[in-house]
């Protein structure tokens, strides 16, 4: 009987979706258009990186970082056009950690956990950084004061603390408990001033044009520009937002693609036109370093400090905008996760009062702003866009095992080319990712394997697909296949809406007590079949 | 122990009259209708000049407000009359409740605006954020039918300590009337960052959790009811949902003649200020009249309703 469940079985156990346009889909309005879709990748892409990737980045690749701006956005796209279609075969609206777990199954929805973990993290503490410089030339352009270096920097960086980061997430996190939201008027607000700013940046900038400075445009060739790449990978996280939207879109089989396409070109002409305006501004030596970088090449040009005042409020204010969604994302994960049983239940525990999990986003901002206090920008963007691409690696693999696996499901949104493209994306994330530091691939290895040791130790007994499993609830047929294992059973269990959680229903006590009788009865069979 | 019901010349009281009325027949309390004089500053004694002039003419006023509420109360109702000379509309009502020792206001609503939006005046503004007992608001257009008593009051439920000590005292309040209690959660459906890449379902599942945390206080609370003396004639558990507060309200079913009593949940000093978000959203939005409860009153009414609960 399925009462037992091989290693193998656990390891790739996959967690069932309503596939009939079940409870999730059926108070779904697909509401957003296409322009709004295109915003929505614009808005969640900007910001993170271009504000302060260029002082990171010339140094690494030179001139030539133009390159590395391209050959991150080719890569980013080629994922999310994957993404997309991973997103619309699966009719939850989740993460990447969703979707794995109900495409590949358990094991790599925790790889891509791991990942999404870091690069969410690790992202919010990356951008709270950023934030920090930009604050500080504010401040010292406004009222001619700045922090003193000890309270403004990393201590790699010969600083103790960065204050300023870690109030940032301090103010975010006061935020989501109070219970926040970002609406798509909200959104274009933000895209709006984001744009203006850069383009002002562009447009001031270009006036300091001096084509001498690309002369020795590849300083350190091929290798440099990857590099560069790796580290810029960053500033095109948040592409996927698009995907992730999609099945609140209309039309998403024509419209996906379309905004997805759309949403990169706009983002990549952006940051390519600021990376031109100021390369041609500055020569690449004196990149290294900078802070707050874009406010400072302008004041340089002009001699005045308003225009890097300007932009330096527009950083502010958006960057502001983008570290309170990613923050919000992370504690989502989390959430989730802790719902599979696959995170500590501290986690989903809600807030009657403010309608949010204000323990998940305490613990969580505490966290996120410790790293943001103590590490150096550099490794914290490396660090995200390693998370990005592994978990974008992940995203394209499941797309092609379920292509196979399930080739008559139906997919809104068809990846073209395939299977070109998702082998492109796979080559891409796996090129980039081989030319980071050394470190950055240590450190991130080392994290993966602190997430998958956890998982073996509790994740795997606590997951409540596995508990759903064993009571019989839900039977798997093969690798990745399943089947409910009692209609009448899993009638009750929609009946109360929960058709996933059995011990989180409250008064359907039929399961509950079968369950109890069950995993008494077989654990210890289940036992011997895992070791 | 009264019905405080105020009145005021050349704006409707057709609709806080009428509510007063049903208020004060549930609850059998006498009715006494105020309309304030407000126009002397400093007030004069003896009436003289053009001062006087104007002085007599807004008593006259006053005077014709309370003949038409006269007119619009009905025979079974023991009712008084009264006009109270007051600094201000606002704080003559709440000078006359405190001298009848009211126990609840009713005024009217100004009007009602578009999507059915009750809209409030700058007097019952100024009302919810400093009376101490508890106010209803009646909206424009409200009319009870002739004769009619309270069938149920619905308490809205926050899940904080405050929200639950009120239900138990609306709860011991409507027993005492041989009414039923309805605990009551609003949200709107949350709408997640579009940007951040984690999809929507995870904001349902935080509802979800919400909603099973807030039945299981509410059954709770109905627990405790159940040791009252005297038992409600109903008692209900419901959670109303939509995708604004007028559309959450409207989402669970209302009687015609139902109340809903909402705590404003003002921090100390900003109470003074503003009513607590929820319960000004609720009191603009609820299809039915709205008795808020300011934080300073609750002690008082839910000590009521614990008196009347052991009588």
């Amino acid at each position: 009987m399925s009462t037992s469940q091989t290693l193998r079985q656990q390891l790739f156990r996959v967690k069932p979706v309503p596939r009939d346009g079940g409870e999730s889909g059926s108070t779904l309005k697909r509401s957003i258009g296409l322009f709004q879709l295109t915003l929505i990748g614009v808005g969640g892409t900007i910001g993170t990186g271009i504000f302060f990737i260029l002082s990171e980045a010339v140094p690494i690749a030179g001139p030539a970082v133009i390159w590395s701006f391209i050959i991150a956005a080719t890569v980013a796209g080629l994922s999310a056009l994957c993404y997309a279609e991973l997103a619309s075969s699966v009719p939850v609206s989740g993460s990447s950690y969703s979707y794995a777990y109900s495409t590949l199954g358990e094991l790599p929805a925790m790889g891509v956990a791991a990942c999404l973990l870091l690069e969410y993290g690790v992202s919010t503490a990356a951008v709270a950084v950023g934030w920090s410089q930009y604050v500080n030339q504010l401040m010292g352009n406004l009222f001619g004061f700045q922090l003193p270096a000890a309270l403004s920097a990393a201590p790699e960086e010969g600083g103790i603390i960065n204050l300023p980061a870690v109030i940032l997430i301090a103010m975010c996190a006061f935020l989501l408990v109070r219970g926040t939201s970002h609406s798509v008027v909200a959104n274009t607000i933000m895209v709006l001033i984001k744009i203006a700013v850069l383009l002002f940046f562009v447009a001031v900038g270009i006036t300091g044009w001096n084509a001498n400075n690309f002369a020795d445009f590849a300083p350190f060739g091929f290798s440099g520009v990857m590099t560069g790449a790796g580290l810029i990978f960053f500033s095109f996280v948040g592409l996927d937002a698009v995907a992730t939207a999609g099945d609140e879109a209309k039309n998403p089989r024509r419209n996906l693609p379309i905004a997805l396409v759309a949403a990169l070109v706009v983002v990549t002409t952006m940051y390519v036109l600021v990376a031109v305006a100021a390369l041609g501004a500055q020569p690449t030596s004196e990149f290294e370093g900078q802070s707050a970088g874009l406010s400072q090449i302008l004041e340089n040009i002009i001699g005045a400090t308003w225009p890097g005042t300007l932009v330096a409020a527009g950083a502010v204010i958006s960057i502001f905008s983008v570290t309170l969604v990613v923050l919000y994302g992370q504690t989502r994960i989390l959430f989730a996760m802790s719902r599979d049983g696959m995170a500590p239940k501290i986690f989903q525990k809600v807030n009657p009062r403010t309608m949010t999990p204000v323990a998940n986003t305490i613990i969580v901002s505490v966290i996120v702003a410790i790293l943001a206090g103590v590490l150096p920008i550099n490794f914290l963007a490396e660090m995200t866009s390693i998370g990005t691409l592994a978990a974008f690696t992940v995203v394209s693999i499941a797309v092609m095992v379920l292509r196979k696996r399930e080739p008559d499901l139906e997919r809104k949104f068809r990846v073209p080319l395939y299977p070109v493209i998702p082998i492109l994306s796979i080559i891409g994330c796996l090129w980039i990712i081989k030319d980071l530091r050394p470190i950055t691939i240590f450190v991130f290895l080392g994290w993966t394997l602190v997430v998958l040791v956890w998982w073996w130790f509790t994740g795997r007994k606590n997951s409540v697909l596995g508990e759903q499993l064993k009571t019989g609830l839900i039977r798997l047929v093969g690798p990745g296949r399943y089947r409910d294992g009692d209609a009448e059973r899993a009638a009750a269990h929609l009946e109360t809406g929960t058709l996933n959680i059995p011990d989180l229903a409250p008064g359907d006590s039929a399961a509950g007590d079968d369950a109890a009788q069950h995993s008494g009865g077989s654990s210890p069979q289940g036992r011997g079949d895992e070791r | 122990m009264s019905v405080v019901v105020g009145v005021a010349p050349g704006h409707c009281s057709h609709a806080a009259v009428s509510l007063a009325v049903l208020l004060a027949r549930s609850s059998d309390l006498p009715l006494v209708v105020v309309a304030v004089d407000a126009a002397g500053w400093p007030p004069q004694r003896p009436l003289s000049g053009v001062d006087g002039e104007y002085q007599r003419f807004v008593r006259e006023q006053a005077e014709a407000a309370l003949d038409e509420a006269r007119a619009l109360v009905p025979d079974d109702i023991d009712a008084s009359y009264i006009v109270h000379d007051g600094p201000s509309a606002r704080r003559g009502l709440l000078e006359a409740c405190e001298k009848l020792g009211a126990q609840r206001l009713v005024v009217g609503a100004k009007e009602t605006g578009p999507d059915g939006e009750v809209v409030l005046g700058s007097v019952v503004t100024g009302l919810l954020q400093s009376a101490h007992l508890p106010v209803a608001v009646a909206p424009h257009g409200f009319e009870a039918a002739p004769g009619a008593r309270l069938q149920r009051v619905t308490a809205a439920y926050s899940g904080s300590e405050t929200s639950a000590e009120l239900v138990l005292g609306a709860a011991a309040i409507a027993a005492q009337a041989g009414e039923g209690i309805r605990i009551a959660s609003f949200h709107t459906r949350p709408r997640a960052f579009l940007t951040a890449r984690v999809g929507r379902d995870v904001e349902n599942e935080i509802i979800e959790d919400w909603e099973a945390q807030i039945r299981e206080h509410a059954e709770a609370i109905l627990s405790t009811i159940e040791q009252f003396e005297r038992q409600p004639a109903s008692v209900e558990v419901a959670v109303g949902a939509g995708d604004s507060w007028s559309a959450a309200l409207r989402s669970i079913p209302w009687l015609d003649t139902e109340v809903l009593v909402v705590g404003s949940s003002s921090l100390g000093a900003i109470a003074k200020i503003s009513l607590g978000s929820h319960a000004v959203k609720i009191v603009r939005h609820s299809p039915v009249p709205v008795v808020v409860v300011p934080r300073r009153a609750t002690d008082d009414y839910v000590a009521r309703g614990r008196s009347t609960a052991a009588a």
